[in-house]
Order: structure tokens, then sequence, then C-alpha cells
């Protein structure tokens, strides 16, 4: 009972302390940001089902990562120009956000300038990312966190209306995930624009990526739990992405050459068309398989991954310039030799296939009804036999499904 | 025994109240759990409350830790394989400090077993000798463990909670090299700390790290003698379910009588596991560093590519690549201390030597090549 009583005083005294702040508080003009960012590390503290957290509109600093954990949580800014959340000179990190749980939305602010990815969701059911901002602001870049808006190991989800700028890997990276929108986004300045990694069932349309090294990057890695395949990328515009890679040795991503709008590499069932593809020296499309990358079977890993793409179905989309200035010694030479002053064709292959395996029965890339002609890179024999060919790749497949998650299913589940 | 039962309805009055109260919220201060307590320049552990050590503990900043386990009477807690099911009630303390010296340094020292003294049949740390930084306390409550951390007054006299944590600046001394080496300590806010408690990450529920049938079976100097900690759980009624059945006790990663790869084994373990395990936050990477993997596999890093690390490769193309530790990832972010590329992600502000030097020698041990 004294126990008890205690509390009970405890809990008096809190509400009185409580009312108190809250009277100051309204005194005042506006709390200052330090005290807002205290507030709001408080307040995610609290969260509980059902929580939304406002985030004030101001240029909000934190030394340490901040954690969202819960169900049903709603992290909502006052827009992504009027909330910003900095994290720059981070004590502790890595992230600037860490996010976990169900049913969560974050919508309106900007994360800046964090020591590792900025936004990361792990583990999630029905995540929504509504016009929100990642981005680095400092140089060099290369010192730049790798992933802006993260979301990995989750289910139904969709990012929309949000920009990433600045990522040492990719500024929309979204991994080990299935049921995916990601729309009406804008990457600029990333190593790679937007990357679906190892994921099922994504729909990528109506996203803007500029002047990174790659636009948008489809991939399928070994020794990992889920196959990618089954993606759409679709209504987009890759243009111009020509930024020189500066990823660190060692990062999938340092593999992509700078100068690619559209890089499939050793994914399933993939069906890209309707893009404005513009202006991407090195390749407006390029696909791969994963040896371009490296031996995908070293001793223990995994003896039945798939290094090589099947069924990449391009079809009807919009191009203008691009493969006049490859990157890489290698490609140079390759036109050089091959197309002297001219450029590569829009799509370039590496070349590779199954051992003994024909074009035909791998089909690694289906033009659809217009035959389009498909720079052959015969890499697996240093280029040598490098050649166009247009009627191996002249068929056409089934449309790969749209996500059965859409984005409104989605939105309508959140909160 | 009659104490025991007294301080155990305290206690059960308190653990209702921070358990359905959540307006009125933890106790503020340590000495309400009546678990430790400072009496006379002393930090005194409570009747019913018994120390423990680890075989291999995780590193944090060279930081000591007295940890300490309390059940509410009549209750135990029961053996389940390698884990220990705690019953309700159940109060787990780990007090963070360091040795200090004469002029009141706080002292590196390499080995960070830690023992009590014993005075007037009691279990104490001699303030005059060792300075408190912070204690957490994990508290079983019907719906899952509590995650509290406590910060200790500069005079030492009373430990108050930091529900949103603290960045502790701190310098540490170096006898053997006569330097100092300057530490921001974290004390983690309790989101915090569910990034190693939350072993299995989906489940979102914290748990004990440390107190695990392998990393327990030791001998410890109690104030009744020295004694195996598992048998003198058991002696005193804390612990059953620990019948004949055998187990290996968990490599003391410091003993060199043990095998190379058992020390790493248990040190990665510790160090990593909690993140790195197939059910952790970093399943995603699916780089596993448990006790429970398969040292030459994939899996555990060897010739692993990595998934998500960013500019944390280092320039290093594979997590362990045998015989290179100098081409290794897993050497350079765990040397690091800048975030984003550290490893174990928060909880570390200096590099642990000895450590490095650990797993420096065990890549360098191992044979066999990746490849390309």
């Amino acid at each position: 009972m004294l126990t008890s009583n205690r509390f009970d005083s405890v809990l008096a005294v809190a509400v009185a302390i409580g009312t108190l702040t809250s009277l100051l508080y309204g005194c005042q003009r506006a709390p200052d940001a330090a005290a807002m960012a205290d507030r709001l590390r408080e307040q995610l503290l609290d969260v509980h089902p059902g929580s939304t957290i406002e985030i004030p509109a101001g240029h909000l600093h934190f030394d340490q990562g901040l954690i969202v954990r819960g169900e049903r949580i709603t992290l909502r800014g006052a827009g992504m120009d009027r909330s910003i959340l900095s994290f720059a000179g981070q004590k502790v990190g890595p992230e600037g956000l860490v996010v976990q749980g169900k049913r969560i939305r974050l919508e309106g602010f900007t994360v800046e300038d964090t020591a590792g990815d900025a936004i990361k969701v792990n583990d999630s059911d029905d995540l929504v990312i509504h016009a929100v901002r990642a981005r680095w602001t400092r140089l060099p870049a290369s010192s730049h966190g790798a992933y802006g808006l993260y979301p990995v190991n989750s289910h139904h989800v969709l990012i929309e209306d949000s920009e990433a700028h600045g990522a040492t890997d990719s500024g929309i990276y979204v991994g080990a995930s299935t049921d995916i929108v990601v729309r009406r986004c804008l990457a600029s300045e990333n190593v790679v624009g937007i990357e679906i990694e190892n994921s099922q069932r994504a729909d990528v349309y109506a996203n803007t990526a500029t002047g990174n090294s790659a636009g948008l990057l489809v991939v399928n890695l070994p020794d990992l739990p889920l196959e990618g395949r089954g993606t759409r990328v679709h209504d987009n515009i890759s243009k111009a992405n020509n930024l020189a890679n500066f990823a660190a040795v060692g990062e999938l991503v340092a593999n992509v050459r700078g100068g690619t709008g559209v890089l499939v590499d050793s994914n399933k069932d993939t069906e890209i068309f309707d893009n404005t593809i513009a202006d991407n020296r090195t390749a407006n499309i390029m696909v791969n398989s994963y040896w371009t990358i490296g031996n995908p079977f070293h001793p223990g890993a995994n003896p039945n991954y798939d290094p090589y793409p099947r069924h990449i179905s391009i079809h009807d989309n919009r191009f203008a310039g691009g493969g006049d200035a490859p990157t890489g010694d290698d490609l140079t030479a390759l036109r050089a030799r091959l197309f002297q002053a001219g450029h590569f064709p829009n799509i370039v292959w590496d070349g590779y296939l199954p051992q003994g395996a024909s074009l035909a029965a791998t089909q690694p890339i289906c033009t659809g009804s217009r035959a389009e002609a498909v720079l052959a890179l015969d890499r697996p024999h240093g280029y040598s036999g490098a050649a166009v060919l247009t009627e191996p790749f002249h068929c056409t497949l089934p449309p790969v499904p749209a996500t059965p998650a859409d984005a409104a299913q989605v939105a309508a589940r959140t909160n | 025994m009659r104490e025991r039962t007294a301080r155990g309805l305290l206690f059960g009055a308190a653990l209702l109240i921070a358990g359905c109260h959540p307006a009125g919220g933890p106790p503020a201060r340590l000495a309400d759990w009546h678990q430790l307590s400072i009496h006379s320049r002393q930090l005194v552990l409570a009747d019913g409350v018994v120390p423990f050590d680890l075989n291999t503990p995780l590193f944090s900043d060279y930081a000591h830790k007295l940890r300490t386990l309390w059940l509410p009477p009549g209750t135990r807690a029961e053996r389940d394989g390698n884990a220990i099911r705690f019953p309700v009630g159940t109060v787990l303390t780990k007090t963070f400090f360091y040795p200090t010296d004469s002029r009141g340094r706080l002292l590196k020292q390499l080995d960070m077993h830690t023992t009590t003294l014993h005075v007037e049949g009691k279990e104490l740390l001699d303030l005059s000798h060792v300075k408190l930084i912070e204690t957490r306390l994990l508290v079983r409550r019907p719906a899952g463990w509590l995650t509290l951390a406590y910060q200790w007054n500069d005079s030492q006299t009373q430990a108050v909670l930091r529900r949103t944590g603290a960045l502790v600046p701190l310098e540490l001394y170096d006898a053997l090299s006569n330097s100092v080496t300057p530490d921001t300590y974290l004390i983690p806010d309790q989101l915090q700390c569910g990034n190693c408690h939350n072993r299995d990450y989906r489940s979102g529920q914290p748990e004990p790290l440390g107190p695990r049938i392998d990393r327990l079976d030791r001998s410890y100097d109690y104030v009744s003698g020295r004694e195996n900690q598992l048998a003198h759980l058991v002696r005193l009624g804390y612990l059953t379910g620990l019948d004949s059945t055998s187990h290996a006790p968990d490599a003391d990663w410091e003993y060199t009588g043990t095998s190379l790869s058992d020390r790493v084994r248990s040190y990665l373990d510790v160090n990593c596991g909690h993140c790195h395990n197939p059910a952790g936050a970093a399943a995603n990477t699916t780089l596993y560093l448990d006790a429970a993997q398969e040292q030459a596999s994939v899996h555990y890093g060897i010739c692993k590519r990595p998934i998500a690390a960013g500019r944390a490769t280092g320039g290093r193309l594979m997590d362990i690549v045998p015989g290179e530790p100098d081409h290794s990832i897993l050497l350079y972010r765990i040397a690091s201390t800048e975030p984003g590329v550290m490893m174990p992600e928060i909880g570390r502000g200096l590099p642990h030597v000895e450590g490095i030097a650990l797993i420096r020698a065990w890549i360098a041990s191992l044979p066999g090549q990746c490849g390309q």
C-alpha cells in the first residue's frame, strides 16, 4: 500500500508538472529546436498502437538515431520542406530513423546527413512512406550513408511522392520484400536511384531517376532467402544517369557502370515498358548475369542459385541518346571497334548463358512485337564475339501481373 | 528467507504498478528496486540477490559489469535447453563500472571478469576502488521483459532513471602505456535496449542475453565460497531442470587453453549474435554469427559478399577472406568506432583491441581461398 501511495503521489506530481510545462510552453512563442528534438525522442519512447507523432516544422538536430517500434504508428511532419530531421555529425547511429512494426505510415518530413542509412524499415507489414525525403547535403559524397529510403524484410510496401539524394548505394531501396509499389518518386545523385533487390511483385512506376550513376536497378543476389522475380518497371523517366560511381569497393553497386539507365541483374520475370530512357551514356538498358559481378558458386554457396537473367521483357519504351560514352576501358574500346563514333544500341546484354543452354531456351530478353537491336557483349569470351542481334530477342513474353497489393489497398490498411 | 518474502511483496506491488499503470511509470530511483544499495561507500547486494559472471561477455568500452539475479520467493527459473526461463517478477541487474586508481582515474583493465568483495556476509563493491556509471535492469512482467537504465550520480550516492538514455564523456587511463583515452559512453534509451535484447527481432520483445546455461557454467567466488554458478543456483533453489543432461560450457574468449575457433565462436556469439542470427535484426544480411552456426559456412562470413554494408566495406570485397584479416570486412568493422561503419552498431565508443587481435589471429589461421 505504501508503494502504491507513493506511485499515486508521483503520478499527481507528474500531472502537475505536465500541466505547468504545457502552460509554460503555451506562454512561449515557440519551443526551441533542441527542446522539440528532445520531445520527439520522448514521444517515440511512449508510442502505443494507434499513436500519431507529429513532427513540428523546423530544423531539428539529433546526436543519436531515432527508433520507432510498434504497430499502427504514424509519424507525420509538416512537409518535407518544413520538418527537417538532421543527423549531421551524429555520435550514435548508424541510421537516422529505424522503424519496425506493422501498419506504419511515415509522411511529410526530411531526414538528412545520417552516418549510415537515412530511414531503414526492417520487418514491417503494410508500410506507407509518403512525401518523405532522404538526403545528404555534405561533401564528399563517399562519406554518405548507403541507403536513403530502405524498407527490408517487409511486405505490402508503398513508397510514393518521395525523394532520395546522395546515397552511396541506392537512394530508394527495397530488399527482401514482397508486394511493393514505388511511384512518383524522385531520385538523384545516388549511386543507384531506385533499387529492387531479391524481392517479389514490385511495381515501380511514374518515378524520375536522373543524375545518378544508374537510374533503376532490379537485382537478384545469391545466398539470400528470397529470389528476385516478378517486377514491373513502367512509365518512369530515367534520364542522364551519368554520375561517376562513388560506391566503396566491395559494395554490390560498385560494380554498376556509371551511365546506366536501367540495369537488370540476374532477376527473373521482369517487365520494362512505357518508360522514357534517355541520355544514359553507357547504356539506356543493361541486362546482366551475376557473373559480371563475381562467382556465385564459391565454396559453401547455395548451389541452387540461378545467376542468369530470365524472361526480361523490354517493350514500348521511348529512347533517346545514350550509349555514346560508356564507362570502362573495355566498353570504350568495344564501342570504337563496333560503332566507331556511333553509339551502342539501347539494350545491352552481357552474353552469359547457362552451360550448354541456348539463347532461345534461356530467354534472357524478349523485346515484344517490335524487333529491337540488342548488343550482345560476349563478355564470357572477352567481347571477342560481340555483335548486334535482333532476331534472337524478337519474342513476346506474357505480361508480368500488376502487384496485387496496389497502393490504395496498402494505404487503406494503414491506420 | 523471511526478509526475502517481505521484500518480495513490495516488489510484487511495484511490478504490478510498473506493469499496469504506464502513466505511473517505473520507479525513478534504482534504490526503489531494493536490489542494490549504498552503505558507507559500498554498493551492497540485498539478501537473495545473487551475483553472476559470464564466460564471455559483451564488450562495452572496457566497463566491468556486476550482474545480479533475484527471483520472487517461492519461484524458480527453469532450464530450457541452453536457455533459462525466468518466472514473472524476476529482476536482473547489470551495473557498469570501472576500477579506479588512488587519484580516482578510471582504469582500462584487460580482465573484465567481475568479483565481489565479502564483508560481514554481504556481497559488495568497494566504491573507493570503483566508479559506477549505470545500472541496467531487466524485469520480467507478465507481458514480457521491461528494460530500464539508471545513471549513477557523480557522488555515487544514488542512480536515477534515464528513460531517454545519456551520452557520458569518460576518460580511461591505461597504466601500461601511461595514456588517457577519451570515450563517449552510451547509456541506452529504452528503445536502444532492444537493439541487442530483441534477439528475436520479429517478436519485438526484449529478453536477457547473458544468463544462458553455457555462459553461466563457470566458477564464482561467493560469500559462501567458490562454486560453479549453475550448481550454486540449483543449491539456492533458483534453478531447476539441470539434471545430468550434458552441456558444453561457453568458452572464455581469453582462455588460451581453449581452441581458437571456440574462443572466436563465443566472442562473436555474444558480441554479434544478438542481431546476426537467423531471427535477428540483421537477418537480411544472412551473416549469422551466433553460436549455432557452422563456422566454415558462407553464412558465417567465409567468402561472403556484403549485402547492405555501404561504405562500411572499407574497400574490402568479402566479410571474411581466409588467411587475409586485412582483406576481411568483419575485422574492419569491429575495429572501427565510426557510426555507420562500426559493429556492433551501438554501445561501443572504443575498439576492443584484444578482441580484434583474437579475430585477426583466427582469420589468419583459416585455410582455403575464395577464388576471385
